[in-house]
């Protein structure tokens, strides 16, 4: 087993534990079925739209990374899904294939949340909200100013991709059913690297600052050096998304990709619903709050009348204020604390078969 | 007990606006000693010990460990150099479990976490708390969540201890319960330098007591010495007497 013996020896003792239990053959059934969905659906519209769900999964994921571990509350992550977004754009225009072109530019989104993640440090709960919430505009305005990334009209593939043969080499296809693939595969790597993540030091020194930054000082962490780390790996994995997003649609203009509504509040909407200390919490608040954005957003406005536009909105703020007040630690996190569910998929509490031995007592709070 | 100096003070000073909390400090921690910090409220003793440990930075003086001045060094380095401290209100990771919040500070003796678990889980046992290391650290009582931060700094293996206030909050039984614990830590090797307002634990557990008022270091020397100071009793009972 050459493969097993490059996972660290606590991630492969943990998975071993993991895949005995009846949870570990859970995610394993659903791992199958999702990849066996698409294949008897017709309507390519069912699949995009899993696709987006998935795509907003991978944002989702990595948003939680730092409100969940870190507890880095951040509004502004768009900064990071525009930047690889147009980074893998404009490796394409140079004849980079997408296959490098995206980790790229979540490479590049990944250094740059580093050292935002340095510079905010200091900055605590919502001034760290306030900060990020900033992001959009400052990015967005740069590159509608930026001309020789296409300023306001933003840029579109190569014509010859646009027009060309289907290509994996390209990652050009018509049919949604790859790019579904793509986003679920990166999904997938993601949650590994988040349930290995959570078991490793790094994990501990992150939830540790999430919970009391003194503390976290008084036993050694470098809280500003893992702040940066936490902004740096979520920002790696926002970036994976804007990639996949350039190569899906072949267009890019900064009010899409820079959206603060649309690429910043929705992963944390859906994140905040599903639960952001569950590893699984943000992929089941978009499966439920993306097809709910969608559809309010398409038809209840319509059904009202233009002069209603934007009432999803309103529903958006009733979803949050009932999250808040009745379960604040989201869907999941409300089924583990109340018992539905063995929280050993949780990132909170080490009852995921680390070797800790069995809980004594309920959790409360 | 040893001569050696573990830490010491020089000329310390802090303000937080006109008020001078910390006014010209200077005092030796020795290596071995259980050395106890009194003083009535709003003295300057935590901000004291805020500048030993790093959480604040001095506006003047400086702070050596072991004859190395760290005066620059941040909280987290000088914690990890062996300067552990609890603090006043307690600061337990709530969502996490006592175990895990004592192998936060482990992992900074360790990279491995097997390892880390293995050192958390003998400080547990070592404070008595190995029973409960499952449970939420938010649903212990209050002496338990002081006595998880004990554990907590403890695995950080340190060679001084700062102690702001452990036993202010506790029934006489959980007091006496939490001496025996200190004298066990100090029999350990480790050396302690206490915050206390429960006069009968200073001066039953200490060596030497600093005294300060003011932001300033009115008087120091054995618990006798110090009960006797007429400066010592002015600052408390006014001077009246």
């Amino acid at each position: 087993m050459r493969v097993a013996s490059l996972v660290p020896r606590y991630g492969l003792r943990v998975f071993k534990d993991e895949l005995r239990t009846r949870a570990g053959m859970l995610v394993l059934g659903l791992g199958l079925f999702l990849i066996m969905l698409p294949l008897p659906i017709k309507n390519q519209f069912f699949i995009n739209a899993l696709f987006v769900t998935f795509l907003y999964a991978i944002m989702t994921l990595a948003w939680a990374i730092a409100c969940g571990q870190a507890g880095m509350l951040s509004f502004g992550h768009s900064a990071f899904f525009g930047i690889a977004a147009y980074t893998t754009m404009v490796l394409l225009h140079q004849k980079v294939t997408p296959w490098l072109g995206i980790p790229a530019g979540a490479l590049l989104a990944g250094l740059f949340g580093f050292a935002l993640g340095l510079l905010f440090a200091r900055l605590r709960s919502h001034w760290f909200a306030l900060a990020t919430l900033v992001l959009n505009d400052i990015f967005r305005l740069i590159f509608e100013n930026w001309e020789e990334v296409g300023g306001m009209r933003g840029l579109e593939m190569p014509y010859y991709l646009v027009v060309g043969e289907p290509s994996l080499y390209w990652l050009n296809f018509t049919h949604p059913r790859p790019f579904y693939y793509l986003a679920l595969g990166i999904t997938g790597l993601e949650l590994l690297m988040i349930y290995l993540l959570t078991k490793s030091k790094m994990g501990y020194y992150l939830k540790a600052i999430r919970e009391d930054e003194e503390a976290a000082k008084s036993v050694g962490i470098n809280i500003t050096l893992y702040k940066g780390f936490a902004l740096g790996l979520s920002a790696f994995f926002m970036g994976l998304a804007g990639g996949l997003y350039t190569i899906r649609y072949g267009y890019i203009d900064p009010g899409a990709v820079f959206n603060m509504m649309r690429i910043s509040i929705y992963p944390a909407i859906a994140g905040l619903l599903g639960g952001v200390y569950s590893l699984v919490g943000p992929v089941v608040g978009c499966f439920i709050f993306i097809p709910i954005a969608e559809y309010t957003r398409a038809y209840i406005g319509s059904w009202l009348g233009a002069r209603f536009y934007g009432i999803h909105l309103v529903f958006f703020g009733i979803i949050l204020l009932l999250v808040s007040l009745k379960m604040p630690e989201g869907i999941m996190g409300f089924l583990e604390k109340a018992g539905y569910i063995r929280p050993l998929l949780s990132t909170t509490v080490g009852g995921s078969g680390g070797g800790g031995g069995e809980r004594k007592s309920p959790p409360e709070r | 007990m040893s001569e050696r100096v573990l830490l010491s003070g020089r000329g310390l000073v802090k303000a937080f606006g006109g008020l001078v909390a910390v006014n010209n400090v200077s005092f030796d921690l020795y290596e071995g000693e259980i050395l106890g910090l009194i003083g009535p409220n709003g003295a300057g003793k935590t901000t004291l010990f805020n500048l030993l440990t790093g959480f604040l930075k001095p506006d003047a003086g400086k702070v050596f460990f072991r004859g190395k001045d760290i005066t620059r060094l941040p909280a987290h380095a000088r914690a990890r150099l062996g300067l552990a401290r609890t603090f006043q209100l307690v600061k337990p990771f709530l969502k996490l479990t006592v175990l895990e919040n004592v192998m936060t500070a482990a992992l900074a003796k360790t990279g491995d976490v097997e390892e880390a678990r293995e050192r958390a889980l003998k400080a547990l046992e070592f404070i008595g708390m190995y029973d409960v290391r499952d449970r939420l650290a938010s649903s212990l009582t209050l002496v338990d969540r002081k006595r998880m931060e004990l554990a907590r700094a403890l695995a950080l293996e340190p060679k001084v201890l700062l102690l702001d206030e452990l036993i202010a909050g506790l029934n006489p039984k959980e007091v006496d319960e939490m001496l025996d614990l200190l004298r066990e830590i100090h029999a350990k090797g480790i050396t302690l330098f206490i915050i206390e307002h429960v006069m009968r634990a200073v001066m039953g557990i200490c060596q030497r007591i600093l005294v300060m008022h003011y932001g300033r270091l009115i008087a120091q020397g054995t618990p006798e010495e110090v009960a006797n100071d007429p400066k010592v009793i002015e600052a408390y009972l006014g001077g009246v007497l």
